[in-house]
């Protein structure tokens, strides 16, 4: 036997794993070889060295640590196993597809802030609107009045007192300018205000609700002194009605009469009968009959109505006659209006 | 040391139903019992107490967590040593790439944990304290173990420190005996010639 062979086989010589026939083999060959001889010694050595080494102790706290680590382990694995059935998680994936909580944040802030821009809306429209266009409303308006007012302090007392001579002669002109005066009369005219024609121009706060507001105060001051505050208030009454009336009648008619009021002339040819049909237009359409002030040549009929009838109204008076009235002061009514009906015979004039 | 093994081994078994109920003290006897011989058994690997400790404790964790999975197949002191060889086999190849092992010449200075042991001529001088004549001899074995391959080095720890059987061994390292025979043949015969160089005529 090779002595290498030998050699490899001693180590499992010396742990005494070999077959007997082996054991015999090498231990003869152990005889005569000190080269082999010499190797098993030395593998003996070293097999003794390695197994003489002590064995560490290990440290004291190292079974300390190793249950810390393992009990936090326990807690660990029982914290991953809970959420599952926690309130938590219910509340917040109430689905069973993951949709978190910023998905349905988003959505409802949406949602909420075009509700919020849509009823915000119409304020918005009515804050801008007056802005760029108030003063030259305001500034028409007033001269309107001023030449209304001009008018009215230069129309003759013979031609109130005596309103069929007025009417021959420069009927349709005049009702032109009553006509005129009227439509702007509801926009500047601000509701339940006692002392109407000093502060009249204030009213226009009412839509602008802006600093610019006195400015027409002066332009209408300054218009006063040439018309007279009563001669004004009262010349724009007999405009309206075109009666002679006692000064405080016509005030407190006045006041009365211009809140929110539509002034609307119809040209007819039987007086009597037509009065009686408005009069069954608007009681069909649910309104009020207030004042009725007859002429010789004319009828004026005050009535209350709701807004929203007012297109019907119109509608049936057209159907009457011929109908004179301001579209724009017609839109911008809102709630129960006060409507003034002039029926004018137009059967005197032809 | 084999026929102790395995009657603790029977003994184990209690514990570790017990564990796999959720018995935690239980699992500590299992560390308090098996927690020395992780510890040599990882030491003798990497060569560092301080690096050895951390791996039985890794070990004692793992084996915690995957207690369910245990069948009772081999003995759970068996499966234990698996765990903490290949904890200790994975972090001594983190260590080799980590601090780039230089090639481990037998002259060259032996990395232990307590420093570096000069590799000796043969002319060594006696020692005055049979103690510590002892213990740095002790060291200079520990250096030529961890100068060895770690295959070799695996089945020198665990027939010649540790004691187990073929058996066991081919078990926890998943290797037919006959590669444990002729690996321990070689790894003995590495570390012969390593001790020689250093620490003379054997």
């Amino acid at each position: 036997m090779e002595c290498s062979n030998i050699q490899e086989k001693l180590s499992a010589y010396i742990e005494n794993i070999i077959s007997y026939e082996e054991k015999l083999l090498i231990e003869e060959h152990l005889k005569s070889c000190r080269k082999c001889s010499k190797s098993l010694s030395e593998l003996r050595k070293t097999v003794k060295y390695v197994q003489s080494l002590e064995e560490i102790e290990p440290p004291r706290w190292l079974t300390q640590k190793i249950m810390a680590r393992v009990r936090s382990e326990v807690v660990a694995t029982r914290f991953r196993a809970e959420p599952k059935k926690g309130v938590f998680l219910k509340l917040f994936y109430p689905l069973h597809i993951k949709l978190p909580i910023e998905a349905f944040a988003a959505i409802a802030i949406v949602i909420t802030s075009v509700y919020i821009f849509k009823t915000i809306q119409p304020e918005m429209k009515v804050v801008q609107a007056p802005t760029g266009n108030e003063n030259v409303i305001v500034r028409d308006e007033v001269r309107k009045q001023s030449q209304q007012l001009r008018a009215g302090a230069t129309i003759p007392k013979d031609e109130i007192a005596s309103p069929l001579a007025r009417n021959d002669r420069k009927g349709s002109s005049s009702e032109e300018k009553v006509y005129a005066f009227k439509e702007s009369k509801p926009i500047l005219v601000k509701p339940a205000e006692p002392e109407m024609p000093a502060k009249k121009p204030e009213n226009i706060e009412k839509y602008t609700e802006a600093p610019k507001a006195p400015a027409p105060v002066v332009r209408q001051e300054k218009v006063m002194p040439s018309a007279g505050a009563v001669v004004k208030d009262e010349s724009k009454r007999k405009a309206i009605s075109a009666a002679p009336k006692p000064k405080e009648l016509v005030e407190g008619k006045g006041s009365a009469a211009r809140r929110d009021s539509i002034s609307l002339t119809l040209k007819v040819k039987d007086l009597e009968t037509v009065s009686e049909e408005i009069e069954k237009v608007f009681i069909q359409l649910g309104g009020k009959k207030i004042e009725t002030e007859s002429f010789d040549n004319k009828k004026v009929i005050i009535i209350e109505l709701s807004s929203k009838k007012l297109k019907e109204l119109f509608e049936k008076l057209k159907l009457i006659g011929e109908v004179k009235e301001g579209k724009a002061a017609l839109e911008e009514q809102e709630g129960d209006v006060r409507i003034e009906i002039e029926i004018v015979a137009i059967s005197d004039k032809k | 040391m084999k026929e102790e093994k395995k009657i603790i081994t029977d003994e184990d078994y209690k514990f570790v139903s017990l564990c796999k109920k959720g018995d935690v003290d239980a699992f500590e006897v299992l560390v308090k019992k098996h927690q020395k011989k992780m510890l040599n058994i990882s030491y003798r690997m990497i060569g560092s107490y301080e690096e050895a400790c951390e791996i039985v404790q890794d070990s004692f964790v793992s084996a915690y967590k995957a207690i369910r999975d245990f069948e009772g197949r081999a003995k759970f002191s068996t499966w234990l040593y698996t765990i903490v060889m290949n904890l200790s086999r994975n972090r001594l190849k983190q260590l080799k790439t980590q601090i780039y092992y230089e090639q481990v010449s037998i002259d060259d200075p032996i990395l232990t944990d307590d420093g570096n042991i000069k590799a000796e001529s043969v002319s060594n001088e006696p020692s005055i304290l049979e103690q510590l004549e002892k213990k740095e001899f002790q060291q200079k074995v520990q250096g030529c173990i961890n100068s060895l391959d770690d295959e070799f080095k695996e089945v020198l720890i665990l027939r010649d420190i540790q004691g187990f059987s073929y058996d066991e061994i081919s078990e926890m390292l998943k290797i037919a005996e006959g590669t444990v025979k002729s690996r321990l043949f070689r790894s003995r015969e590495a570390l012969k010639i390593c001790l020689k160089k250093v620490i003379g005529d054997l």
